[in-house]
């Protein structure tokens, strides 16, 4: 890494491991002006950290790819006869009335 | 409230007391946008329906947010399927014996919510077929004068799209989701896959909203050195 790098480096208020913990409010957008502007004045300077912002924001945009499944039929079905069974077998009303008086 | 707390712990029946916001202003502009389906709301006529012991309320309530639960589930539980089945069956019953302790001070999926995480966070604490791997090797790591390391760091976010089918990399993602702890991994689904806001997940799990964030970015932090070594970069 050349030396100038470095000696602006030291003039940033934040290191690399301070940006890295910030990272995660600065993605969502929710910083004091003040840290925003000491942190992107770290990226600035410090092409590692803008490396680790990029690598680190398509991790969680990767994550959310994974996004949601149909329940199966035959589980809904399932769960669907076993709550009837549970409700019809004690009585819906004796069941709600102990649950209430034990409350 | 400690999500280690088994769903047979009266006070997780309890509502968090937390009036979310309708609108989210200032939302991760990275998290996927909210996933809750407009009209999902189960509304306070079918609540009191509930509360009165009305079976056909609990079916139709049942079909607003099974679909919902089960992925949160399933994907806390790594995939198992049968479990994932079996807690979704805890929750229904759960809802519908315990919704007089719902006194309509959060939405109703957040206490919903609550008895998914309890209920799966059980199963996995029982079951003791934990996945979990030790985070250190996957994490950056920073010298005494708090620098990176390892320099250069490399960007590797257009090398993962380019290397990698989709369906690939999810594989990858949804491997290291099962290696993170338990609890990580609930609030990463709950954040990056579910988008709720720190303050729902806080009150879905019984964390602080602090530890929500401490407990998000390390997870993340995990997830982003797993996806490094596997395309055969440092973590750093």
């Amino acid at each position: 890494m050349p030396k100038t790098i470095t000696t602006r480096r030291a003039l940033s208020a934040k290191t690399c491991k301070q940006i890295a913990d910030l990272m995660t409010d600065y993605l969502a957008d929710r910083m004091r002006p003040k840290v925003k502007a000491e942190f992107e004045k770290h990226l600035g300077i410090c092409p590692d950290c803008v490396n680790f912002m990029k690598t680190y924001k398509k991790t969680v945009q990767s994550t959310a790819t994974l996004g949601m499944e149909e329940i199966p039929a035959n589980v809904r079905d399932n769960v669907l006869a076993f709550l009837r069974k549970q409700l019809r077998r004690v009585g819906a009303v004796v069941l709600y009335l102990m649950t209430h008086l034990a409350a | 409230m400690s999500v280690e707390n088994n769903i047979a712990d009266p006070a997780i029946f309890a509502e968090p007391s937390v009036t979310w916001p309708s609108s989210r202003p200032g939302r991760d502009r990275l998290k996927p946008p909210p996933r809750r389906a407009k009209g999902a709301e189960a509304d306070g006529g079918l609540i009191a329906r509930l509360k009165a012991g009305d079976q056909e309320a609990l079916e139709k309530i049942f079909h607003l947010y099974s679909a919902k639960l089960y992925n949160v589930a399933l994907r806390i539980l790594g995939g198992d399927a049968p479990d994932a089945e079996e807690v979704i069956q805890d929750v229904f019953l759960t809802a519908f014996r315990k919704v007089h302790m719902f006194q309509g001070n959060s939405q109703f999926s957040t206490w919903l919510y609550r008895l998914t995480v309890n209920a799966a966070l059980g199963r996995i604490r029982r079951s003791k077929k934990s996945k979990e791997v030790a985070y250190e090797e996957f994490l950056p790591k920073f010298q005494a004068d708090g620098h990176h390391q390892a320099r250069p760091v490399i960007d590797w976010s257009d090398t993962l799209d380019e290397h990698c089918a989709r369906n690939q990399v999810q594989g990858l993602i949804a491997k290291a989701l099962e290696q993170l702890k338990a609890v990580d991994r609930t609030v990463i689904v709950l954040s990056d896959l579910e988008g709720l806001s720190d303050k729902e997940i806080a009150a879905a799990t019984g964390l602080t909203v602090s530890a929500v964030k401490t407990r998000l970015h390390r997870a993340r932090l995990f997830l982003r050195g797993k996806l490094a070594v596997q395309l055969g970069y440092s973590a750093a």
